[in-house]
């Protein structure tokens, strides 16, 4: 079966000055395949949120390739690599980057009436649909410095999911919440992971990576080691093992 | 040292700003100091011309016989008379002149010409170095006038061809007369030696004669006008004092001085609320820095302080930079003054203290803005994100509801309506520079419209012909109109007859005011109030002279008519921007002796060709000037025009530069301020063509309320202004002629142009990957 999205050798390197560069992701091959929950651990400064950004082209590579469906992603120019972020792919992120001059229904409705593959009708029949199944429809024409964290990240979902992409892209989208909050964004996630849609979030939080299928682990910029856990069945009593047994890797691998 | 990294970063940061700022800065102080070196010069070189030249405190203009020996004894026993004389000018009719080798007479100018001979002691002709000129036998002294007209030198010829009479002469020396010396006097004094004057004398039988007086208190010329009135002497034309000299001579270059002094005062506006945008904008970002600083308890005035010494170096040395520029500026600026005036010795004290003006005024509008140091709470600055931008989504409409316009328009357009206070500064210098370009603008196409004629106290007419004062003006102005009254070419014409008045005012002194009488109905005025007068109980005034007076309409004035006094009704108040800005008219029945000039207002049948029959009347009733509306127009409007054209020309560039300037500053400190918002855009799928669309849209909509605002304005207020400067001249309402074309169609597109290429190029900045999310 073929992957979704591909790393082949992927490095990157930041300058630092005229002379000297960085090099942060090192030789990385990743594999994801569709209908994955993937999510992506290591220790601070490991490299793990530049190779997300990397795998969803809003960072261009040093060297190496990276194949996501029929797109080699450093080959495409930056319209259309913004095509590609605006159709085929969605971003939740721990900050939620909200645009604070638009309401939360417009929010939403930014990339859909941005793509326009769909007619605006369509798009606004499916926010209110997201909205709905999210259970935040009550603040669709609220600001969005009238909602809480928990809310916000629902938000950033629904604005992700608008133009029904084939991945989502999540940098640490419980990192800001409170463990209550966080939880409920993890269930919607399962959820919408559940009907289709692929799944890569980096995370540092041993409870949000165990209810992923595979957990990767990145140390100095390199992939070390990989844990395969399946999907969480229904029925929470599966998860703390899944987490003592997360916890245990983790540990055998020095982190 | 806290506070020295806060001033280098921001200096780095705000590097484009405080360039701008300086660049305001400099261009306003060097047209400060510029428009006070051109009054300085102005004033300066008057004074000197004045003083070289001895002129005379009042003179008065006579057409006839005089009574040498009255006129001696009265000025002997009268104890104001400090010196005066009687000078005999030969009147020459413009046809018979020919200047230069261009083979061209002169028969079209609206210029009086008279030879005279070098006086001995007041009212001297100078040559270009201030000195009385002495022409040698065979030269001339020609008027500065002509000279700068026709590009003449001394070496070339002028000839003299009136019947039998043909004289060759060479130019001795390019003339400066304070009398005469402004365009806008129509008489002009060319200088020869006693033998060609003697000469002349033979031959040309028309002469006139200027009586000039010098006085112990020169102060008191209007007390001398009226006993030397009173004591019935020679008074047959025109009556002028120094004052007057003064006011024409200064009155094109200081209209000049007044637009670059304003051009200056407006640029400091602009200086100061881009100073405003700048500091504000750095306080913003250094925040949570002052917070800091006021909580481990710096006092606030030492946190102002070192901004203050930024913005205060940068003032001083754009003020000083300004000055400097402005040494090249006002020479070019003086370069008529200079011509025609002379170069005084000035010192250099007015500049300097009208650049150091500007410093100061930046400087007190700095402390003002940076009062708001005080206003910093260290609590809330520490857990505050900003003072900036606050709120959410309020006040635009719900993005759902703006179809059909593209997301990317829709998000321009909505972030105007949201930052409504942000804009309002680019806003404001568009409307700025559209005010400035489009009243210029406007301006020029009223000047140079026929319709003009409405403020120069005259109808429209095809042909103007004027019949001067000389000994057989009556008897031509009975032919002239027997021959206009059979002309079948001729459709219609009215008489006009522009005689003295003694005009007695309130405190019981009378002065001389010149009327016009005739067929007043035929090429009727424009009136400012009322109308033509209708019967002989009542008169128009003009604008300046109804102000002076303090007349309004239904007031009467007492005249003197057929030697009684009469009081008349004003009738009419109307505009008039010739003579002085000080005519009248009515239906009274005028002193033939009292006559100053006629003149023909006259239509052609149609399709008759206007030069044609100009050229048939000029050659058959010479000396009679014959002139077109818009010969008259532009001989006595030329140089304002000339002026105006550079002025305009000069706003179009400043304005479209400064428009420019700051759009590409707005948008470099918009892309910082918007770099959050920028990025999260970029990562949801928005391109760098997307975004730049946002950005266009908004300054494009904000140029779009700036021009329509700055027309508005310009179409208003733009008109009072213009109208109140020239309400010194004569008139006071001005109503603009637009050329809808060229002020609201090619004006918009230019602005449109040169902003969306500006943010075309300062936005290219943004093509980069994305990266910042984090």
């Amino acid at each position: 079966m073929n992957a979704l999205l591909k790393s082949t050798n992927l490095n990157k390197s930041y300058r630092i000055d005229a002379n000297n560069e960085q090099q942060v992701l090192f030789d990385v091959n990743v594999q994801v395949h569709r209908g994955e929950f993937i999510s992506v651990m290591g220790p601070s400064g490991s490299g793990k949120s530049t190779l997300l950004y990397n795998l969803c082209g809003m960072d261009r590579r040093s060297s190496g390739s990276v194949q996501f469906k029929d797109h080699t992603l450093e080959t495409l120019s930056e319209p259309q690599l913004a095509r590609v972020r605006l159709d085929e792919m969605g971003f939740v992120f721990q900050q939620i980057h909200l645009l604070r001059n638009l309401s939360i229904m417009d929010n939403v409705l930014l990339p859909g009436y941005l793509s326009k593959r769909c007619p605006r009708r369509l798009i606004e029949e499916r926010a209110e649909e997201l909205l709905n199944r999210t259970g935040i429809a009550s603040l669709a024409d609220r600001s969005i410095t009238q909602a809480s964290g928990g809310q916000l990240q629902r938000v950033g979902i629904c604005r992700a999911l608008i133009n029904e992409p084939d991945i989502i892209f999540g940098d640490e989208p419980t990192g800001a919440l409170n463990s209550k909050a966080s939880a409920e964004i993890m269930e919607l996630l399962t959820e919408v992971n559940r009907t289709g849609t692929t799944i890569l979030l980096v995370t540092h939080d041993v409870r949000v990576a165990s209810r992923t299928h595979r957990v990767l682990l990145m140390k100095d910029g390199r992939l070390v080691s990989e844990k395969a856990l399946g999907p969480v069945a229904d029925g929470s009593e599966e998860v703390t093992e899944r987490e003592a047994v997360l916890a245990n890797w983790l540990q055998e691998n020095e982190v | 040292m806290i506070l020295f990294r806060v001033l280098k970063r921001d200096l780095r940061r705000s590097r484009g700003t405080m360039a701008l700022v300086f660049a305001f800065v400099t261009l306003s102080a060097l047209l400060m100091s510029g428009g006070a070196g051109l009054v300085v010069t102005l004033f300066g070189a008057l004074d000197a011309l004045f003083e070289a030249a001895r002129v005379p405190d009042v003179v008065q203009m006579h057409t006839g016989d005089i009574d040498f020996n009255r006129l001696d004894r009265w000025a002997a026993s009268n104890p104001m008379i400090a010196a005066y004389r009687t000078d005999e000018m030969i009147t020459v009719d413009g046809e018979a002149l020919y200047l230069g080798d261009r083979g061209v007479s002169e028969d079209e100018s609206v210029m009086d010409i008279s030879f005279v001979r070098q006086s001995e002691t007041f009212d001297l002709l100078l040559d270009m170095e201030n000195r009385p000129f002495q022409p040698q036998p065979g030269m001339v002294g020609v008027p500065i006038f002509f000279a700068q007209r026709d590009d003449l030198q001394v070496g070339d010829p002028v000839t003299l061809r009136t019947g039998e009479l043909k004289m060759e002469l060479t130019i001795g020396a390019i003339i400066r007369d304070a009398l005469m010396n402004p365009s806008i006097v129509h008489s002009k004094r060319f200088v020869v030696h006693e033998d060609e004057y003697e000469t002349l004398r033979r031959e040309i039988p028309e002469t006139e004669y200027l009586i000039s007086f010098r006085l112990r208190e020169p102060e008191k010329s209007e007390e001398f006008i009226a006993a030397y009135e009173a004591a019935g002497l020679p008074k047959v034309g025109t009556t002028l004092d120094k004052n007057l000299f003064r006011t024409l001579n200064a009155l094109s270059d200081g209209i000049v001085a007044a637009v670059v002094i304003l051009l200056s005062a407006l640029l400091m506006v602009i200086a100061i609320l881009c100073l405003r945008f700048t500091i504000l904008a750095s306080i913003e970002e250094d925040y949570r820095e002052i917070g800091v600083m006021k909580a481990i308890g710096m006092p606030a005035r030492d946190i102002r302080r070192i901004y203050v010494a930024k913005y205060l170096a940068v003032a001083l040395l754009a003020s000083a930079a300004g000055y400097l520029l402005s040494l090249p500026l006002t020479g070019l600026l003086a370069r008529d003054i200079t011509v025609y005036l002379g170069s005084p010795e000035t010192g250099a004290l007015v500049p300097v203290a009208a650049a150091l003006l500007v410093f100061a005024i930046v400087v007190v509008s700095c402390l003002i803005i940076l009062r708001r140091f005080r206003r910093i709470s260290a609590v809330a600055a520490l857990r505050s994100q900003g003072i900036g931008e606050r709120g959410g989504a309020g006040g635009a409409p719900r993005l759902r509801r703006l179809k059909g316009l593209g997301v990317n328009v829709a998000l321009g357009l909505r972030d105007v309506t949201q930052r409504l206070r942000l804009y309002g500064l680019l806003g404001f210098i568009f409307f700025f520079a559209v005010f400035i370009i489009i009243v210029p603008v406007h301006f020029y196409t009223t000047i140079t419209s026929p319709s003009f004629v409405s403020y120069m106290g005259i109808g429209r007419s095809e042909l103007r012909i004027d019949l001067q004062q000389s000994e057989s003006m009556d008897e031509r102005f009975r032919v002239l109109e027997a021959a206009l009254a059979q002309d079948p070419e001729v459709s219609q014409y009215a008489a006009l007859i522009t005689s003295q008045f003694t005009l007695f005012r309130e405190n019981g002194e009378s002065e001389i005011i010149i009327l016009e009488t005739g067929d007043l109905d035929r090429f009727p005025l424009d009136y400012l109030q009322g109308g033509t007068p209708e019967t002989s109980e009542e008169i128009a005034l003009s604008y300046l002279n109804a102000k002076d007076l303090g007349v309004e309409l239904g007031d009467t004035v007492p005249l003197l008519v057929d030697g009684v006094r009469k009081d008349l009704t004003v009738g009419g108040i109307y505009q008039d921007i010739t003579k002085g800005g000080r005519t009248a008219k009515g239906r009274l029945p005028y002193d033939h002796d009292s006559v100053l000039w006629y003149t023909f207002a006259v239509d052609l049948a149609p399709g008759v060709a206007v030069a044609d029959k100009s050229r048939e009347y000029a050659s058959r009733f010479a000396p009679a000037r014959v002139t077109d509306l818009a010969g008259y127009m532009d001989q006595t409007l030329g140089t304002t025009i000339g002026q105006l054209q550079m002025v305009t020309i000069v706003a179009i560039v400043l304005g479209l530069g400064i428009s420019v300037l700051v759009t590409a500053l707005f948008l470099q400190m918009l892309i910082r301020k918007d770099a959050g918002r920028i990025s999260i855009m970029q990562s949801i799928g928005f391109s760098v063509r997307h975004i730049r669309r946002q950005y266009q849209t908004t300054a494009i909509a904000v140029l779009a309320l700036g021009l329509l605002l700055g027309t508005i304005f310009s179409n208003t207020l733009g008109e009072k202004l213009v109208s109140f400067l020239w309400s010194f001249m004569g008139a006071a309402r001005i109503h603009f002629v637009v050329a809808p074309v060229k002020a609201y169609f090619v004006l918009p597109l230019l602005f449109a142009g040169a902003v969306a290429v500006t943010t075309r190029i300062t936005m290219s900045k943004l093509n980069r990957p994305v990266g910042g999310i984090k």
